[in-house]
């Protein structure tokens, strides 16, 4: 459509984690060539992001080969298509258990719609903007210490435990430790976050739900609940 | 099975039973052991240097920081891991976790000189994620030395020497600690890394260290970028300030744009704003610009439209200003603050079709269609 953004891919019939949301209720995401393009050019192509155990590595080439675009076009749409459809895959796994972060982001004009944080099966996150228009991914990244294999030859063990390193990260920095016992908790309602980036834009985050506690780890979903590792693990589910 | 296993509250017992199940992990230690001194030297001395190791570092790196983890957070191993770890780990294990830690630690340099960079090329949420990822491989770089050192204390009082491979080891782990310090410390590192002193994620760590390690502590948790983030707290707009409304300003709204005032902190009210729609338009090269429609109220009460230009993070230092063509019916400048042009639309602005010129920091002019008005369509 004229002056419409180009979109990569529509993933449709996703459960939607919502809190909110009725049971059964399914929702789409739109992934735009922009967040294609920042996500190829600094995720993909990034030598210490293990995307090739994400994706073949002759996909990971391709992509590589043209981090900035087109996409629409030769080798690369090939790529793409593959990488998509195995991303949509690992987003469609989260949401149907599901393992989301979900939050209210507040930034300088007022409420700018939730967040979704997905730790991935690969142990990727993946980033949702969630707005009352449209749900969109704004990029997908692994952070350094789920990225860390030593070995640096793609330990086959390794990476199925990634997803419990990116899982515990997130847990870590929006739970509190309980001073005495040293435990994370379910925080509660009223918990939040505020960032006031330097050259950034500046966010509150607020009802921060761990949507579902029990699949997180949490003990139970009531505030307060004892974290601990989960159990399960993707192959099981 | 897993019911009889003790929960892993803090996350590092799991590690744990991951590495100690690894096949060459198993072996090593279900191996007859030397449990004299002399012969835990030996078993070093007779490791050949720079070869043959381990051919597989990241199960000992685990295996190490999780560990260590355990003895800075003074947690009990759980049973069936204790009863595995006994007496110190085999040095063909130990090695190959010192040349994972150095792995690591290289890894950690390279993401730190990298942060500023990337920071800048971030999406929301990612750009924090990328300060904190740091300060988590910062922990766990520290813990796999603590997990690692152990080893090396036992190994000096068996009266092993420390000219040795382990101790040439033990330095290689110091240097490249010295190496991702100091680039990790850099100004404009320290600067991004203090961010995190906005999560609880700092202060969490510090309430779980335990013993000594407390008189200890490196410097991401001694205070070092709370005092950074106090140095620089001039240039931060905190949100409070840049939110639309009051709570005063609150009261004076209509009901169905009411505030949603947040019940634990009063100084925060937040404007429910009606946001309409948001698109996004290519501009020239990679940059594109994001148009919204905005309906709220003003101070007074007074509904009002607003169109937003929004550069984003990337275009942020590119566009300094925008000028607004209504459809031939006028025009109008805003600048870029924070990223954003807003602009006040009257009555009849609202069927008008919309273009804007944006305006770079080096004085290019770049038309885009924004082909949109806020009471139709496309």
């Amino acid at each position: 459509m004229k002056g419409e953004p180009n979109i990569m891919a529509v993933w449709k019939n996703l459960p939607d984690p919502t809190p909110t949301a009725s049971c059964g209720a399914s929702t789409s995401i739109i992934v735009s060539e922009r967040t294609w393009r920042h996500f190829v050019e600094k995720h993909v192509c990034k030598s210490s992001e293990p995307w090739r155990d994400v994706f073949a590595e002759a996909i990971v080439k391709e992509l590589a080969a043209t981090p900035h675009g087109p996409f629409d076009q030769g080798p690369a749409a090939d790529a793409s298509k593959a990488a998509l459809a195995i991303l949509e895959g690992e987003v469609r796994s989260c949401l149907s258990q599901p393992l989301v972060l979900v939050y209210t982001s507040i930034g300088a004009r007022g409420v700018d719609g939730q967040r979704w944080l997905l730790p991935l099966p690969s142990g990727a996150i993946a980033v949702v903007n969630s707005t009352a228009a449209e749900k969109t991914l704004r990029t997908c990244y692994f952070t350094g210490a789920a990225s860390v294999d030593p070995t640096g030859t793609g330990n086959v063990a390794f990476k199925s435990r990634r997803w419990k390193i990116a899982l515990k990260q997130l847990v870590y920095e929006h739970t509190d430790a309980d001073p005495v016992s040293q435990r994370r908790r379910l925080p509660d309602r009223g918990y939040r976050r505020e960032k006031s980036v330097i050259g950034g834009q500046p966010e509150m985050c607020i009802d921060i739900r761990f949507v579902d506690p029990q699949i997180w780890g949490f003990v139970g979903g009531a505030a307060g609940s004892e974290w601990a590792t989960p159990t399960w693990t993707w192959e099981t589910r | 099975m897993d019911e009889q296993l003790e929960p892993d509250y803090f996350g590092h017992f799991d590690d744990l039973r991951w590495a100690l199940g690894l096949p060459d992990i198993e072996a090593a230690l279900k191996r007859e052991r030397p449990w004299s001194a002399a012969d835990r030297v030996r078993e070093w001395e007779s490791l050949p240097s720079r070869s043959g190791i381990h051919s597989d570092t990241t199960g000992p790196y685990w295996l190490v920081s999780s560990l260590g983890f355990c003895r800075l957070y003074d947690i009990a191993l759980p049973r069936d891991v204790a009863s595995v770890l006994r007496g110190p780990l085999p040095a063909q294990i130990t090695a190959a976790a010192l040349r994972g830690l150095i792995h690591a630690l290289e890894h950690l340099a390279l993401d730190a000189r990298e942060l500023p960079e990337r920071f800048d090329d971030a999406e929301p949420v990612e750009d924090v994620a990328l300060c904190t990822s740091i300060l988590h491989q910062l922990m766990q770089t520290w813990a796999a030395f603590i997990g690692i050192n152990e080893n090396y204390q036992e190994y000096l009082d068996a009266g092993g020497s420390s000219s040795g491979e382990f101790g040439r080891l033990m330095r290689e782990i110091l240097d490249a600690s010295e190496r991702a310090d100091e680039v990790a410390q850099s100004d404009e590192q320290m600067q991004l890394l203090s961010i995190a002193t906005e999560l609880p994620l700092l202060e969490n760590w510090r309430k779980m260290v335990r013993g000594p390690f407390v008189e200890t502590l490196p410097w991401w948790l001694d205070g070092t970028l709370e005092r950074t983030a106090a140095g620089h707290a001039a240039q931060r707009r905190p949100l409070s300030e840049l939110l639309l409304m009051t709570k005063r300003d609150a009261a004076a709204a209509q009901p169905e744009h009411r505030l949603a005032a947040s019940s634990h902190d009063s100084r925060l009210a937040v404007a429910e704003a009606k946001h309409l729609r948001q698109t996004e338009r290519p501009v020239a090269g990679d940059r594109s610009v994001t148009v919204r429609f905005w309906r709220d109220r003003d101070t007074n009460g007074c509904k009002r439209w607003r169109l937003e230009l929004i550069g984003g993070m990337d275009e942020m230092k590119e566009y300094v200003s925008a000028e607004i063509d209504f459809g031939g019916a006028g025009t109008r400048a805003a600048s870029f603050s924070l990223g954003v042009a807003t602009f006040e639309l009257g009555p009849g602005d609202l069927d008008a079709e919309v273009s804007a010129t944006l305006v770079t920091a080096r004085g290019e002019r770049q038309y885009v269609l924004l082909n949109e008005s806020p009471n139709g369509g496309h």
